[in-house]
């Protein structure tokens, strides 16, 4: 396996979308979609005589993932303009920080092929998202500048990963964490989460890195993962048959399964960077980070801890239950509501996940409430009703929404428990299987079986299994 | 010359409240001024005779009381933003370009009652010193129609001097309001960096644009500055500190005040009659109760050079949103580039492409350390050794420009020695000061002589005060400009 | 060829510097321009390499921060302006969309 042979090293460049309510530089909302350029003013259109001016929620998001990830924040960060040409980028700069950004040196924990690591953040800063290009056939490109301006927060990584696996797991793990923090929706294929990936491969045990090369356009983990293998097995082909890699900018074609190299003269970028002069460097002080630290959610891997801990989880249905806060958040409305964290765990393992893969929802969009689906398992619970019909009656809230004690008694599910009812049975039971009556009473204690049976049948399912258990043991003693 | 035209700005406010006169006919007789004059000065690019009458008409139902320029007609360098109006910054690349929003400074002067009357001429994007860069027109100056105005905001300048306003505004770079003011024997005021905001003023160098007035006295110059100063939310460059009342110091005189005049004058080339006005100057503050020192002022032959690397980098960038995509005049190409080449190829001229190319020159890979980073260390020197300076005088005095107007054409094709003649203002730029220049007198051949008084950041109300006692002394309206002082 | 900077170090703007640098400006120089460009050009970074003979090494930058803020924008959308507004300054647009000529090859260097 070439695998073996070659060492790949591989850094990521993370590109994630805030979600503040406006652009960063602007008052122009920022929330995906709307009609082509509708969300525009003279800053984020890049009108003569406009200047940026920082939204500071941004900034406070940008300094919570920095604080969640373990980076340093800045004292003084520097924003620089970054020009290049493009339609789609109005100014044709971006606003971005380069030698100065605001989050530094950070780090998170994967897991990958059973193998716990550590991979560095080298930076984490803020910048301003480029407009949408739409390339039409024939003689014509279209620009709409909506997206011009929304903030980005760009997470660089160390070259500290060694495979696909371990770059889908730090990926996950980055949209765990802008989920958590409550700062990106974290979706891939909207590009409000965008990776880019740098690929070397060195011999095992050499010193020198090899020639890096560039993959963009990675839209899913399926494709994050593809990609990095393909680009792994390529050179690895060409190392071997002693070619020379060269640098490259390749896109994932999802389509065809395979890397293709951006057209064009590979020509050195020279993006003539330097200080913006129209926004002073940004200051942030202890009091900015208290700020900001002060609405800090708790993360992922302590929340999986506090799981174990306090409701007796086991190690995987705590990782399951906090891969999502909002399932973890479900989950503990549910121990809310059933002050029963062990019935409530398995309820939304089987069940409700069940649900959410057979029907392709997330839990946001589960259509019960923690306290409709409490009030379901308190039924169960209290005896009301045995879990065989507890699943039928949640079937019947998914469908008709409606609330569980009232499908219960519309479908008259409710457990017979009264002795005076269920003692009618017994006796009209008794009274007509007398032959086994008489072999019961003659030692044939395997009866009791079938009279529950006969009782149960005779209820449609509803007896109380236990009460009517006591009562035939009681009556065929009696008679003798 | 009607006698409406002639009132400063506080005659204008006291007559307006007495009912003796009205805003309509104020304004309608400067409109004639325009018509009379301008097609002989060629300032304005504009002129909004309709919405500057019906402006008039409005603010005669209004109480003119709280409105410093209730009824002040006022020419903006076609550099500043007015909604729904042309904004062409003299290039031939947005000659049909229609801003869709007001600069800070407009709403501050309609809140302040003023009547935006038109657009001046102006180098093209603010960069030259004699306006002849100008895609439209060469303007010329009122005191001799052979000689430029000076620049870049030159038909600001000559509208003031030829009586068309009694304010315009202009932008300062690198002397753009002064060195014009200076040509034109009138007043010019650039503030603090940070002083007045730069919304909606389109960038040149972003940090050292002001915006500033253009007036034909000390007292109009500083109503029209405590209108424009202030913090702007929509500038993060605008200073947080208050904007210092200005009009009181006027009066206040120089008693006490240390004032530097650069040592060895005459080695910078400067002509002979700058040089006996900068002495006369000297000699005034001293007999008013200032302490005069010559100083070295450090730094000033380097300061060219340095405002010429961080003035075109960042311009180089500022202006590479003119791309002929969202706005401007497209000339077409088969791909994108040749299209974005046509049209700054063809859209810009030539002192704006050679500027552009020289600020992509001193950022591009390989030459950023040896020209801008070191730029950027030397404006960090000049501003370490001027906070030095000032913390043992509070005023310079010295010429604005090393020479009086030049004639029409007479530099055009000399890059060098047009950069040279920035040389007493630029450096102000660069260490981000406050700075005026008055008229003092004019040479043997006629032309104005300007004396520039600078002071330390954010002490505006200082400079006012040698500004008013130098003005009173000189009296250059009443000696050369006989009737216009009434 | 020429030695202008005091320094010994050869600055003169070749032909080929002055291409790299119209096509990163994205500048069509005509013919006769570009001549007198180069030339032009030339005795500008001349004078502005006067700069080389600063002593800066023993300048510690301060300024800098000095002019930091952390006064920021609060997050509330305000409107924005008309598409019809926007689009009418537009030289290419559809309606709905700017537009540009086909970006072909690598435009982004």
């Amino acid at each position: 396996m070439p695998a073996e042979k070659y060492k790949a090293v591989i850094g990521l460049e993370v590109h994630a979308q805030l979600n503040t309510s406006t652009k960063i530089f602007c008052a122009c909302r920022s929330e995906y979609g709307g009609e082509p350029n509708t969300r525009t003013c003279p800053v984020c259109l890049g009108l003569p005589g406009a200047l940026p001016v920082l939204n500071r929620e941004a900034v406070l998001k940008c300094i919570r993932l920095g604080l969640a990830l373990d980076c340093e924040i800045s004292f003084a960060s520097i924003f620089a303009r970054k020009n290049y040409f493009y339609p789609d980028c109005p100014k044709n700069y971006q606003i971005s920080m380069y030698d100065r950004p605001l989050c530094e040196n950070g780090s998170i924990d994967i897991e990958a092929d059973n193998n716990k690591r550590r991979i560095g953040i080298e930076r984490i800063h803020l910048e301003d998202d480029a407009g949408k290009l739409l390339h039409e056939k024939g003689d014509i490109s279209n620009i709409d500048f909506n997206r011009s301006g929304v903030p980005l927060v760009e997470i660089v990584t160390a070259p500290d990963i060694g495979s696909a696996a371990e770059a889908a797991a730090f990926l996950r793990s980055l949209r765990q964490y802008v989920r958590y923090l409550g700062i990106c929706d974290g979706d891939l294929e909207k590009g409000s989460l965008r990776c880019d990936v740098n690929i070397s491969l060195m011999l095992r045990g050499a010193r020198e890195l090899g020639t890096r090369t560039e993959i963009k356009n990675l839209n899913s983990f399926k494709a994050v993962r593809s990609g990095i293998e393909f680009e792994i097995e390529r050179q690895s082909s060409l190392l071997d048959a002693g070619k020379p890699i060269t640098q490259v900018t390749q896109l994932w074609d999802e389509g065809e399964k395979k890397l293709v190299a951006m057209r064009g003269k590979e020509e050195a970028h020279d993006y003539r960077y330097f200080p913006e002069p129209d926004l002073p460097p940004l200051i942030v002080d202890d009091r900015f980070v208290a700020e900001a630290a002060a609405d800090m959610p708790e993360l992922p891997g302590v929340k999986k801890q506090r799981f174990i801990d306090e409701y007796g989880l086991s190690e995987y249905d705590a990782g399951v239950l906090t891969v999502e806060k909002e399932l973890a958040d479900y989950f503990e409305s549910l121990v809310t509501e059933t002050s029963d964290p062990e019935s409530s765990c398995k309820w939304v393992m089987r069940e409700i996940l069940g649900q959410l893969k057979d029907t392709g929802i997330t839990i946001a969009e589960f259509s019960l409430s923690p306290r409709m689906t409490g009030e379901l398992l308190i039924l169960v619970k209290e005896g009301v009703i045995n879990l065989q019909a507890a699943g039928a009656v949640f079937s019947e809230m998914l469908s008709s929404g409606e609330a569980a004690c009232d499908i219960v008694k519309r479908m008259g599910l409710e457990q017979i428990s009264s002795s005076e009812e269920l003692g009618k049975m017994v006796d009209e039971v008794i009274a007509g299987h007398k032959e086994e009556v008489v072999r019961y009473q003659d030692g044939n204690l395997q009866l009791l079986g079938f009279f529950i049976g006969e009782a149960m049948k005779m209820s449609r399912g509803k007896a109380n299994p236990g009460i009517l258990n006591e009562l035939f043991k009681l009556r065929l003693h009696r008679r003798d | 010359m009607s006698a409406l035209t002639d009132y400063s700005i506080s005659e204008l406010q006291r007559l307006y409240k007495k009912r003796e006169i009205g805003p309509v006919e104020v304004v309608k007789a400067y409109l004639q001024e325009i018509d009379l004059k301008d097609p002989l000065v060629r300032a304005f690019l504009e002129v909004f005779h309709e919405s500057a009458v019906m402006r008039a008409g409005e603010l005669e139902e209004m109480d003119p009381e709280g409105m410093p320029l209730y009824g002040v007609p006022v020419a903006l360098k076609d550099n500043i933003s007015v909604k729904d109006r042309l904004l062409t910054c003299g290039s031939a690349l947005l000659s049909q370009y229609t801003s869709p929003y007001d600069a800070t400074v407009v709403h501050k002067l309609i809140e302040a009652g003023a009547v935006i009357v038109g657009k001046t001429n102006l180098d093209e994007f603010a960069m030259g010193s004699s306006t002849e860069n100008s895609a439209f027109q060469v303007t010329r100056n009122p005191w001799d129609e052979e000689c430029t105005p000076g620049g870049s905001s030159g038909g600001s300048a000559a509208a003031v001097a030829s009586g068309m306003v009694p304010v315009a505004l202009g932008s300062d770079t690198g002397g753009s309001i002064r060195q014009p003011a200076a040509f034109c024997g009138i007043t010019g005021m650039k503030g603090t960096y940070g002083r007045v905001s730069r919304y909606g003023l389109v960038a040149f160098a972003s940090s050292l644009d002001q915006i500033g007035p253009l007036t034909r006295d000390i007292n109009d110059c500083a109503v029209v500055m405590e209108v424009l100063s202030g913090h702007d939310p929509k500038d993060s460059t605008t200073l947080e500190s208050p904007a210092p009342g200005l009009v009181q110091g006027i009066e206040e005189g120089v008693e006490g005040l240390k004032v530097a005049v650069p040592a060895g004058i005459a080695g910078w080339q400067v002509e002979q009659p700058i040089i006996e006005f900068q002495e006369e100057a000297a000699a005034v503050l001293q007999r008013e109760g200032a302490t005069v020192e010559a100083a070295g002022l450090p730094g000033m032959e380097m300061s060219i050079a340095c405002y010429y690397i961080l003035a075109t980098a960042e311009a180089s960038s500022n202006l590479a949103r003119y791309d002929g995509v969202r706005y401007g005049n497209r000339i077409e190409g088969a791909t994108l580039r040749e299209m974005y080449e046509n049209t700054r190829g063809k859209g810009f001229g030539e002192e704006v492409k050679r500027r552009i190319l020289l600020g992509t020159y001193v950022l591009s890979s390989g030459y950023y350390d040896a020209y801008y980073a070191r730029a950027l260390k030397v404006k960090s020197m000049i501003c370490e050794s001027y906070r030095k300076l000032f913390k043992k005088y509070d005023l310079i005095v010295m010429p604005t420009t090393p020479s009086t107007a030049f004639k029409i054409g007479e530099k055009s094709d000399d890059p060098v020695s047009m950069y040279h003649s920035d040389i007493f203002t630029a450096w102000v730029n660069i260490a981000g000061l406050p700075a005026v220049s008055i008229p003092a007198g004019i040479s043997a051949e006629g032309l104005p002589i300007g004396i520039q008084i600078i002071a330390s950041a954010g002490e505006e109300a200082k400079m006012l005060r040698a500004a008013g006692t130098l003005e009173r002394s000189f009296s250059f309206r009443r000696r050369y400009l006989p009737g216009a002082d009434s | 060829m020429q030695k202008r900077d005091g320094s010994g170090e050869i600055v003169s703007l070749s032909e080929k510097e002055l291409e790299h640098l119209k096509d990163l400006a994205r500048i069509r120089l005509d013919r006769d321009l570009r001549e007198k460009f180069r030339f032009q050009l030339d005795a500008v970074i001349g004078f502005v390499a006067e700069l080389k003979k600063v002593d800066i090494s023993k300048h510690k930058d301060t300024a800098e921060m000095q002019r930091g803020s952390s006064r920021l924008r609060a997050d509330e959308p305000e409107d924005s302006l008309s598409r019809k507004t926007v689009l009418e300054e537009a030289p290419g647009n559809n309606g709905r969309f700017f537009s540009v000529p086909p970006v072909i090859d690598n435009e982004n260097e």
